[in-house]
C-alpha cells in the first residue's frame, strides 16, 4: 500500500487543529493565559463534553494547552440523609410533637421518633435553647422555622453548599451527608499554545470530508488538514461468532470433509438408548443417581419390542431370538424393562450412536454428532455438569482397530494436533477399547480421545453386521486446548466485553 | 476407575527385582492402569473398573512379569482337591432374601509363617476396595475372611430369629443380641438393609454354632478374625448374585497365591442342590476365534503368536482337538467372550505396535439440512449486529419461571444445585440470566442464540421434545416492542416467509405489547418488552426486548428447501 510522504517535524501546526480544537485554543487565548475550567469551555464553545475533553486532550499531546486539575470537596446526601430530609429531622419531628402540648419521653416514643432519635433530638433542641430538660418535655418559645442542619440538607439536595459550614462535620457524624472529592479540570494555554499563529487556519482547512463538501465541490481550492495518525480513536464494537462454537463449526468441517455424516439425538434420553442398548450393567454404578441427571415425572415409553428382547437377551446372558449359542455369559442379573423406561438426561453421546445404528445404516456409514451431555460432576476448572462431546461411528466391511486408530490420528492432526498416543481403557460396549492422548504444550499429556470397536453385543440387538468403531471425544477439552483456555466454564463465556475482543 | 496405594516394597518383593518409576509407569502405561503418584516406597495406581485384579500387588506382580516374560500362563495351573469336611450348608430360610454364598479356602505354604504382617495388611485393603467395587459398598455383595484353623466344619448360612443370635462384633469387645446389633451398630446401619428383615437376620456359623459374622455387615471377633500367624483362611462371598459372590472370591485369592498358597474349593449344599466348590476357583474355558480376532485387530496374526500373547497376559491355552481354548482364571471376571481376547492379545503385544492407518472413503459427508438453514439464521442475525452466545440448557426455576410456566417445563429430580434445577423451554431465559451478569458492560446490549429447548410431550417416547429456537434479547435506551418487531420482520422477511403479527399475552412480556407471529395457524415466534418486575428481579436498569423463534416449526413449514446440500449451489 502506498502510504504517501511521512509529514515532517516542520509540518504547520496549525493546519493539524480541527474546528473544534481551534476554537478552544481561541477560547483559552481569549482568557489572557488564566485558567479556563472545563465546564466553561464547553458551555463557551456549545460542543458535547466528551468532545471538548477529546479536542484538549489532542492540544494537550500537541503540547499547545496545559491541564490544571486540583481536587474539591463536595458534599452529597447519604441514603439515609435523602430519606430523613423527606420524613423531617427527628428534632423537627420533636417540635411538631410539642407544637401539640408537653408529653412525657415514654409518650413520645412511638412510630415518629425512635430511642435513639429522641435522645438525638432533646440534645439537639437543647443545644438550642427550645426544649425545657426534664422527664416531661415542653417547648421553650417559637421554634425556628428552618433549623440550620435543615437548611444544610436543603442546599445540598439542590447541588449547592450549606451556607453555615459549622453543621457540616455533625452532618457527616451522624450519617447524613457524605464528603466526596471532585476533580477539577481547568486548562490554559501553553507558551507554544500562545504563539502559535492562527491566521490562515479556519475555513479553508478542511476537515472531514462531508456529502455537502462533495456536492458544493468546496474542496477543490482548499487544503485538507492533515490528521495526527498517531492519536487514539474510539474503540469498534461489534458482534461476533461465539469463540466456541466458531471452534466447534471448524470441527465440523473436519469431519464433514472425511465424510462423516451429522447425526442428533434427544437430549433427554431413555436409558434403554443412553445405557441398556451399551451393554451397560443395569446396575453399574455410573448409572446411579450420583452420576446422571433424572428427569423429574417422565416415563419413557415406546421401545421397539423386538429391540428390547435382544437387548435383555445380552443383558442375561441368553441366545439372541433364532440363535442357539449366547453372545456372552452376559451380565448374569435379570434385565428390568422399568429400568429401559427410566428418563435422563444424556451422559453420553454414544446414545445418539445408538439411535443412529437403530435406523440400521447401511455400511459404509460414517456418523458425527457434537452436542451435550449432562454429568453429575462437581463445577470447577475442569468440569462442567453440561459439556461437549463429540461423537463418530464408522461401519463397514472389514473395518478394524487399526483404522480406529488412524481416524482419530487423523483427526487430531486435522485440527492441528500432531502428537497422539493411545492407551488401553475400559467400556463396557467397547472391545477393544482405547483412550487417545494428545499433547498439550503447557499441561503435557491430556487424554481426551476414548474410543473402541463396538461389542457384539450392542451391534447384533441392532441387527448390524459389520465391525463399527466410535468414538466419545471431549470436544470441550479439545476446544481448550485450541482456544488457549485454562477454565472449562470458558467455554460458555457470557462476558460481553470479552467476546467482543477475544481474538478470532 | 478405582484408585488403590500399594507397597512398592512388596510388589518388588513379588517380582524379585526393583522397577525404576520410569519403567513402573511406562511399562503400566501399556495396560489398563496409571501411575497417579510415586512416593517413596507406595504407589497410587489408578485402574481400569474391568480390571480388579490389578488393584493387588499380586495382581499387578502377575501382570509386570506377564509383559517382561519372567513368567507367563496362568500364575496358578493346578486345582487343589477340597478339605476333609470342609463344606457349606445353605438353609431353606435365605431364599426369601436371595443370598447366595460363595466360598473357597486358601492354604499356605509348607514350611512357611503363614499369614504375615505384610500379606494381612494387603490382604484387609484388598478386600475394602472390592467391598467398595464389585460389591457396590456391599449392596451387591460381600466377603468374610476367617481363620479356619479355629473353626469347625461344616459350616452353616441360614436367616435366623434375631432373639437366637448373639455374638461380639469384630472390634468390639462386649456380646451384643442382633437385635441390638442391627438397631445401634453403625456397620449394621450402613450395610444391615440386606442381611435382615423384620425379625430374622443372616447368619455364617460354624458347626460348633458359633457365629462367624452377620452377612454382609460384620464379622464377629475371634472366629470372624483373621491373625498374623494363620495358616488356612476361609474366604466367603454372600451376595444377590451367584456369579458375583464368585467373582467375589476369585479376586480375593490373588494376594494369597501370588504368595505361594494354595486354594481348595468349597462344595456348598443348598435347597436347589450341592455345588462342589471348583466352580469358583477352575479356569474358564473361553474358545480363541483366531480368525475374527486377526481381522479385527487388522493385523496378520500367526496362532502362535496368538497363542504367546495370551499367555503373556497371564492366561492359559490348550488345544484340544487342534481348537486354541483360552483358559481364563477366576480372578479375570472381565473376559465375557471371545472378542475381550482380542484386547488381550493387543495389549500383550502394545498399541504401539498397531500401525495405525486410514479406512478407505467412500461415504459423502454432510451436515443437516437443519444445521444448515440455523446457520443461515445466525449469520442474519450477526449481520444485523446481535453478539451470538453459548449458554446451558439447565438453569435455575426463578429463571426460567419468570418467562413459562415451570408445570410445563423439566425439572431434574436429583439436581447438584437449584440453579441448575429445571431444562429450559424458552431460550430468552438463558439470554435474559446472561445479560443480568453483564450490567457493567456498557449499552447497549444486542446477543441471540440459537439453541435447543425441550418441552413436555407425554405423548413422546422421552415424555419431552427437543427443539431449536433462536432468541434474541436487545437491551438498552430505545430496546422496545418496535425493535423487536422490527427484528422478527426482517428475519421472516429474509428468510422467506411472511407472518402479520397478532397480539398476544406472555408470561414476563408487558401486557399489550407482545405479539405472535404464525404461519400456517402455528406459532412460530412470539416476541415482547420484558416487564418492569422482571428486570427489577434481574438488576436490569435497562428496557430489554426479546424475539423467540421456533426453528424447528419453520423447517417443518419449508425452511429446509433454501438451503440445499453441503458443496450444492444454493439459490
Amino acid at each position: 500500500m502506498n502510504e504517501g510522504p511521512t509529514p515532517s517535524p516542520g509540518t504547520d501546526l496549525t493546519l493539524t487543529l480541527s474546528a473544534l480544537e481551534l476554537s478552544l485554543l481561541q477560547a483559552l487565548r481569549r482568557s489572557g493565559g488564566g485558567p479556563v475550567s472545563e465546564e466553561e469551555l464547553v458551555r463557551s464553545t456549545g460542543a458535547t463534553p466528551d468532545g471538548v475533553r477529546g479536542s484538549l486532550e489532542r492540544l494537550r499531546s500537541k503540547r499547545l494547552v496545559v491541564l490544571e486539575e486540583r481536587l474539591e470537596e463536595v458534599l452529597r446526601l447519604s441514603d439515609r440523609g435523602t430519606a430523613t430530609l423527606s420524613r423531617g429531622l427527628p428534632e423537627r419531628r420533636l417540635i411538631r410533637l410539642l407544637q401539640q402540648g408537653p408529653r412525657s419521653k415514654r409518650e413520645l416514643l412511638g412510630e415518629e421518633l425512635s430511642e435513639e432519635e429522641l435522645a438525638a433530638a432533646v440534645g439537639q433542641l437543647r443545644r438550642l435553647g427550645k426544649v425545657q430538660p426534664g422527664e416531661v418535655l415542653s417547648l421553650t418559645g417559637e421554634p425556628p422555622e428552618e433549623l440550620p442542619e435543615e437548611e444544610a440538607l436543603r442546599r445540598v439536595q439542590e447541588g449547592g453548599r450549606p451556607g453555615d459550614d459549622t453543621v457540616v462535620p455533625r452532618l457527616v457524624k451522624r450519617g447524613l451527608l457524605i464528603r466526596d472529592q471532585r476533580a477539577h479540570r481547568s486548562w490554559r494555554p501553553s507558551p507554544e499554545g500562545l504563539e502559535l499563529p492562527l491566521e490562515g487556519s479556519g475555513p479553508t482547512s478542511l476537515g472531514a470530508i462531508t456529502s455537502d463538501l462533495l456536492r458544493g465541490g468546496g474542496w477543490a481550492n482548499a487544503r485538507f488538514r492533515p490528521y495526527d495518525v498517531r492519536a487514539p480513536v474510539p474503540r469498534v464494537q461489534g458482534a461476533r461468532a461465539h469463540p466456541y462454537r466458531e471452534w466447534l463449526r471448524q470441527v465440523e468441517e473436519v469431519l464433514v470433509g472425511l465424510g462423516f455424516e451429522e447425526f442428533r439425538g434427544p437430549l433427554v434420553e431413555l436409558e434403554f438408548y443412553n445405557n441398556d442398548l451399551l451393554f451397560m450393567p443395569q446396575e453399574h454404578p455410573a448409572r446411579s443417581m450420583h452420576d446422571m441427571f433424572f428427569v423429574e415425572g417422565a416415563e419413557g415409553q415406546g421401545i421397539p419390542p423386538k429391540l428390547l428382547r435382544s437387548v435383555a437377551a445380552v443383558h442375561e446372558g441368553r441366545p439372541l431370538p433364532r440363535q442357539t449359542q449366547p453372545l456372552s455369559s452376559g451380565w448374569q442379573t435379570p434385565y428390568k424393562e422399568e429400568v429401559a423406561r427410566r428418563v435422563v438426561m444424556r451422559s453420553q453421546t454414544t446414545a445418539a450412536s445408538m439411535r443412529y445404528l437403530a435406523t440400521r445404516p447401511k455400511p459404509p456409514f460414517r456418523m458425527y454428532s457434537i452436542d451435550s451431555v449432562f454429568r453429575y460432576d462437581p463445577l470447577d476448572a475442569t468440569h462442567l455438569i453440561q459439556f461437549d462431546q463429540c461423537e463418530g461411528v464408522v461401519g463397514r466391511r472389514g473395518l478394524n482397530f487399526r483404522h480406529l486408530l488412524g481416524l482419530l490420528t487423523h483427526f487430531a492432526n486435522a485440527l492441528g494436533i500432531k502428537d497422539v498416543k493411545f492407551q488401553p481403557t475400559y467400556f463396557p460396549f467397547t472391545e477393544p477399547s482405547v483412550q487417545g492422548f494428545v499433547r498439550h504444550p503447557k499441561l503435557g499429556w491430556v487424554e481426551m480421545m476414548p474410543g473402541g470397536m463396538f461389542r457384539p453385543e450392542v451391534l447384533k440387538p441392532l441387527g448390524i453386521t459389520a465391525p463399527v468403531a466410535a468414538w466419545g471425544i471431549g470436544i470441550g477439552r479439545l476446544a481448550m486446548v485450541a482456544l488457549g483456555l485454562n477454565d472449562i466454564r470458558d467455554l460458555y463465556l457470557d462476558d460481553l466485553p470479552r467476546l467482543s475482543t477475544s481474538r478470532v | 476407575m478405582a484408585r488403590s496405594n500399594l507397597s512398592l516394597t512388596r510388589l518388588f518383593a513379588l517380582l524379585g527385582r526393583e522397577l525404576t518409576e520410569t519403567e513402573l509407569r511406562e511399562r503400566l502405561f501399556r495396560t489398563k492402569v496409571e501411575v497417579d503418584a510415586y512416593q517413596g516406597t507406595e504407589v497410587t495406581v489408578e485402574v481400569m473398573a474391568d480390571r480388579l485384579d490389578l488393584l493387588d500387588e499380586g495382581g499387578l506382580a502377575w501382570e509386570l512379569q506377564g509383559a517382561r516374560g519372567e513368567a507367563t500362563g496362568l500364575p496358578v495351573a493346578e486345582l487343589q482337591p477340597p478339605l476333609p469336611q470342609v463344606e457349606a450348608r445353605v438353609n431353606a430360610s435365605v431364599d426369601p432374601l436371595r443370598s447366595e454364598l460363595a466360598m473357597a479356602v486358601v492354604v499356605a505354604p509348607e514350611g512357611s509363617a503363614g499369614l504375615d504382617a505384610g500379606l494381612l495388611e494387603e490382604v484387609v485393603r484388598y478386600q475394602e476396595l472390592l467391598h467398595a467395587s464389585l460389591g457396590r459398598g456391599r449392596q451387591s455383595a460381600s466377603l468374610g475372611l476367617y481363620p479356619l484353623d479355629r473353626l469347625r466344619p461344616p459350616f452353616h448360612y441360614a436367616m435366623e430369629p434375631m432373639g437366637q443370635v448373639r455374638f461380639v462384633p469384630l472390634g468390639g469387645t462386649g456380646e451384643l443380641g442382633a437385635e441390638e446389633f442391627y438397631r445401634t451398630h453403625p456397620m449394621a446401619a450402613k450395610y444391615g438393609a440386606l442381611g435382615h428383615r423384620e425379625t430374622s437376620c443372616l447368619t455364617l456359623r460354624d458347626d460348633d454354632r458359633t457365629v462367624l459374622s452377620l452377612p454382609p455387615v460384620l464379622n464377629a471377633a475371634g472366629a470372624g478374625e483373621i491373625a498374623p500367624g494363620g495358616r488356612r483362611v476361609l474366604l466367603e462371598a454372600t451376595g444377590t448374585r451367584r456369579s458375583r459372590t464368585r467373582e467375589m472370591v476369585g479376586y480375593m485369592l490373588v494376594p494369597f497365591l501370588a504368595r505361594g498358597w494354595k486354594a481348595h474349593p468349597v462344595p456348598v449344599h443348598g435347597p436347589q442342590g450341592t455345588v462342589d466348590g471348583t466352580e469358583v476357583l477352575a479356569p474358564r474355558r473361553v474358545p480363541v476365534a483366531a480368525s475374527a480376532l486377526t481381522t479385527l485387530l487388522g493385523s496378520r496374526l500367526t496362532s502362535t503368536e496368538i497363542e504367546h500373547a495370551l499367555l503373556s497376559s497371564r492366561l492359559g491355552v490348550e488345544r484340544p482337538s487342534g481348537t486354541l481354548m483360552a483358559l481364563v482364571p477366576p480372578w479375570r471376571a472381565d473376559i465375557l467372550a471371545s472378542v475381550d481376547l482380542a484386547e488381550e492379545v493387543a495389549i500383550a503385544r502394545g498399541y504401539a505396535t498397531f500401525t495405525p492407518i486410514l479406512p478407505p472413503s467412500t461415504t459423502m459427508g454432510r451436515r443437516r439440512p437443519e444445521r444448515r438453514f440455523e446457520q443461515r439464521v445466525g449469520s442474519v442475525m450477526l449481520g444485523m449486529g446481535y453478539q451470538e452466545l453459548n449458554t446451558q440448557v439447565l438453569l435455575s426455576g426463578p429463571s426460567l419461571g419468570r418467562f413459562h410456566p415451570l408445570e410445563e417445563s423439566l425439572a431434574l429430580r436429583n439436581p447438584i444445585s437449584q440453579e441448575y434445577s429445571h431444562v429450559r423451554s424458552v431460550l430468552r431465559a438463558s439470554l435474559l440470566d446472561a445479560l443480568a451478569r453483564n450490567t457493567g458492560s456498557g449499552y447497549p446490549q444486542q446477543v441471540f442464540e440459537v439453541g435447543p429447548v425441550l418441552t413436555r410431550d407425554p405423548k413422546a417416547e422421552t415424555g419431552s421434545r427437543t427443539e431449536t429456537h433462536l432468541a434474541l434479547v436487545d437491551a438498552g435506551e430505545g430496546a422496545g416492542f418496535a425493535r423487536a418487531a422490527a427484528v422478527a420482520d426482517r428475519l421472516f422477511s429474509l428468510l422467506g416467509f411472511e407472518a402479520p403479527r397478532e397480539p398476544t399475552e406472555v408470561l414476563g412480556a408487558v401486557p399489550g405489547r407482545a405479539a405472535r407471529l404464525r404461519i400456517a395457524g402455528e406459532t412460530i415466534a412470539l416476541l415482547g418488552e420484558v416487564h418492569p418486575s422482571v428486570l427489577g428481579e434481574l438488576h436490569l436498569q435497562v428496557p430489554v426486548c426479546w424475539v423467540e423463534m421456533d426453528l424447528t416449526k419453520l423447517e417443518r413449514l419449508g425452511g429446509l428447501q433454501h438451503v440445499g446440500r453441503d458443496g450444492e449451489a444454493r439459490p
